[in-house]
């Protein structure tokens, strides 16, 4: 007995379609006759028998169809030799191997001789296909309908290039240059990590973010710990143990050579003058106090909050302040964006306060602590930095009494704050104690003059001294 | 929503667009009385008719040819070359006259044209029937070039593409036909310009078009079991070349591999690689992997074949050792 199954008459079939029977059931079938016509997705093709003997049963009737290698007949008088089984050969293809044979890698061990006449080791082959074909189209979509299921595990030819950019060559560690990835550079220079100080675990011994992340974190942990005893260590180490002319050269971080560019540029192109006003600070403290009484502490404000509010209402009276040297010209800006310097061990960074002012006082406040932390997190945006009108730098926690800051390109103004003192003051002719607050105003002196400087910083002051007006 | 093979939502943008507007016609090789190569032409000409369904002479370029004529004067033709091999004798048609004529003419006269064709290997076809040549079309200016890889994109961007009025190469892969997938019922439209987001992950992202859109999810379904969570970007506009999913993309994973079936050099890959290290150097945290068939012209001999082509297994090893997992 011969099953005549449903042969792969294209490589795009999944199914056929029985058009007509060209024998009917219980007639004779000679081996090479037209048996059964045949439907497939871009064909209609007779079938050959492909076994000698009685059609002794129609499986699938005439306008019905069957999936690749299901079984559409039988032929069969029990005489049939083996090679009867061959179901139809797909036309003008080579018999498909085996699947289990294509998963081997091709230079892998010869599959053993099996024990197998050529024609059923080709009949088997075939159903295998048929089977996974049929698997496929069960599935909902026959993915591979040519190579069969995509069951290769072995690496390819077409990997082979990309895993050898990949690895790299075999010698690498020359000690000239370290293996480091694009973003593992940026980060290590955005957080101060010493890249000569990291292992790297990457392909080929390439320095990779996780590392850089790894060596960050670890650099944080033992920061605290390691800066007492280095201070011990300075004051305790006799002078005439250091050889004399050592130099400790420190490489700058892209942000830091940014910073010392800018920097220069301002001072060396704007000429600078200074004009420094000290105000009264006693109401003001005590506003904050009394404000800060009043709500929670998350709402607190701070003595730099209430500076950036006089700053900000005194620049919309001041347009001229409130301005830049643009290339021969005056750029005066309609926005308010305060720049408000935080200084960090490594490096310096001047966050914006946008339109400060039309904002409140606790707006100010929570929006610059959310800058600052952002900014100290290394998680600020690029606008974070962008757009300053007049900008700000405060030493008054560090105990400072005054000093001169450089412009902040393209503001033509930076107003540098101390610290606020208690100090006696004469007041209606009597010493009474004061607070009292040091403020010197850099003015790009292409922009505005002595005159307007000196104004801008009276504002300043009236504003600081009456401090209702800032919470109004 | 039905669930169609690729060949079927094909068939149904091309009837649809047929309905909807008479200037649309198609011309090719085999695609009335016999239904097309692949079937994608299925019982157009029954419906539309020998005018508006023309089977043609085994001659390209003179098919190609044909259509720029009726597109600048007015009709909407879709040409089909039975495969991409077959197209490079009409390359005079396709690059000097199809895409240049709009700009040579000032925008005097526009060429509203779409031609279908089937790349891909790996079924046995030897070196000459084998070939992946989107690369080709989409290093020229004046043509729009897009390969779907779901039957939903291949009934949207084929509407899309008859709607357009420029040149559309319009890259199918023998390979896919028979892939099924939902396809949205009616006026469904995808855009030529826009690449996608497949497969949301966070650890390496995977760009891929056509039948590689497929190996890549089918590697990156694999890569999931394994703990590694691959994005797969799917590059179905190839010019305009829409890089903006795959930068976000990188910008997140900072792995990129890309995977296409024709030869790497000078590949889709070569450019992707190339605009990332433009657009996102400073993001990457190993080089660009780019996959894609050996430099050999296709074998015929199947397990050379198997090799020759990329398969998931390629990717999946690709993707572990750019994360120095193998």
């Amino acid at each position: 007995m011969a099953s005549v199954q449903m042969p792969r008459l294209s490589d795009s079939m999944e199914t056929g379609k029985i058009l007509r029977w060209l024998k009917k059931e219980g007639e004779d079938v000679k081996k090479g006759e037209p048996l059964v016509e045949i439907e497939s997705d871009k064909a209609n093709i007779e079938v050959e028998a492909y076994a000698s003997g009685k059609l002794s049963k129609i499986v699938v009737p005439e306008g019905e169809s069957a999936p690749i290698g299901a079984v559409i007949a039988e032929i069969g008088d029990g005489a049939s030799a083996p090679s009867a089984q061959v179901p139809a050969e797909p036309q003008g293809q080579a018999p498909a191997a085996a699947p289990e044979q294509r998963a081997k890698p091709a230079n892998a061990e010869a599959p053993k001789p099996q024990p197998t006449t050529p024609a059923s080791h080709v009949a088997q082959a075939d159903r295998a296909v048929a089977a996974a074909a049929q698997t496929a189209a069960d599935a909902g979509g026959e993915q591979y309908p040519h190579g069969g299921p995509d069951d290769r595990t072995e690496v390819g030819a077409a990997a082979q290039a990309a895993l050898n950019v990949i690895r790299g060559p075999a010698e690498q560690s020359d000690g000239e240059r370290q293996r480091v990835s694009p973003v593992a550079r940026r980060l290590a220079e955005e957080q101060g990590v010493d890249l000569r100080r990291v292992q790297g675990t990457g392909p080929g011994g390439r320095i990779t973010k996780e590392d850089v992340e790894a060596a960050a974190q670890q650099k944080g942990e033992a920061r605290p710990a390691a800066a007492a005893p280095a201070a011990a260590t300075r004051e305790t180490r006799p002078a005439a143990a250091r050889p004399t002319g050592e130099v400790e050269v420190v490489e700058l971080t892209k942000l830091q050579s940014t910073v010392a560019m800018r920097l220069a540029q301002s001072m060396f192109s704007a000429p600078h003058f200074y004009v420094t006003s000290e105000i009264a600070m006693d109401d003001a403290v005590r506003l904050r106090q009394t404000f800060n009484e009043a709500v929670d502490k998350s709402e607190s404000i701070s003595i730099n909050d209430l500076i950036v509010k006089a700053v900000a209402l005194a620049l919309t009276k001041f347009p001229e302040v409130n301005a830049s040297w643009a290339d021969g010209r005056i750029e005066r800006k309609r926005d308010v964006n305060i720049g408000i310097a935080v200084g960090l061990p490594d490096r310096l960074i001047v966050p914006v306060l946008r339109n400060a002012d039309q904002k409140s006082l606790k707006e100010i406040a929570t929006e610059s602590k959310q800058l600052i932390e952002r900014s100290r997190a290394n998680k600020a945006a690029a606008q974070d930095y962008l757009g300053n009108t007049f900008s700000i730098s405060n030493l008054g926690m560090y105990d400072v009494d005054q000093f001169t800051a450089i412009i902040n390109p393209p503001d033509s103004g930076i107003l540098a704050i101390g610290a606020i003192e208690d100090k006696p003051v004469v007041k209606d002719g009597q010493v009474v104690p004061g607070k009292r607050m040091r403020v010197t105003l850099s003015v790009d002196h292409r922009v505005f003059y002595g005159v307007t400087a000196a104004q801008f910083l009276q504002e300043v002051k009236r504003l600081l001294q009456s401090p209702m007006a800032l919470v109004l | 929503m039905a669930i169609l093979a690729m060949r079927d939502a094909l068939n149904q943008a091309l009837r649809e667009e047929m309905k909807r507007d008479e200037a649309v016609f198609l011309l090719g090789e085999d695609i009335g009385l016999y239904d097309g190569s692949f079937k994608v032409t299925r019982g157009l000409m029954k419906e539309f008719g020998e005018k508006r369904v023309l089977d043609t002479p085994i001659a390209e370029e003179i098919i190609i040819g044909t259509a720029i004529g009726a597109a600048m004067s007015g009709l909407r033709p879709v040409a089909e070359m039975m495969t991409v091999n077959f197209i490079m004798v009409a390359m005079d048609q396709v690059v000097n006259a199809a895409a240049h004529i709009r700009y040579m003419f000032g925008g005097g006269t526009k060429v509203p044209l779409v031609i279908r064709t089937p790349g891909g290997g790996g079924h046995q076809l030897g070196a000459q029937h084998s070939h992946s040549h989107e690369n080709w079309f989409a290093h020229v200016p004046g043509l729009k070039v897009v390969a779907p890889g779901t039957p939903a994109d291949a009934k949207g961007m084929l509407k899309s593409a008859i709607r357009d009025d420029n040149p559309v190469m319009f890259i199918e892969n023998e390979g896919t036909y028979a892939v099924k997938g939902e396809v949205p019922d009616g006026e469904h439209l995808v855009p030529l310009d826009k690449n996608e987001v497949k497969r949301p992950g966070e650890h390496i992202t995977i760009c891929a078009h056509s039948r590689m859109l497929i190996v890549a999810m089918d590697a990156a379904a694999e890569l999931e079991k394994e703990g590694i969570s691959a994005e797969v970007v799917d590059m179905r506009a190839l010019r305009p070349l829409d890089m903006a999913p795959v930068i976000e993309s990188v910008k997140k994973t900072s792995r990129l591999i890309t995977v296409e079936e024709g030869w790497r050099s000078y590949g889709v890959g070569s450019e992707i690689a190339s605009r990332v290290y433009e657009e996102a150097f400073d993001y990457l945290d190993a080089p660009v992997a780019r996959i894609g068939a050996a430099e050999v012209p296709a074998p015929y001999n199947k397990r050379l074949e198997r090799i020759v082509f990329p398969g998931k297994a390629d990717v999946i090893v690709t993707a572990k050792a750019l994360l120095g997992k193998n």
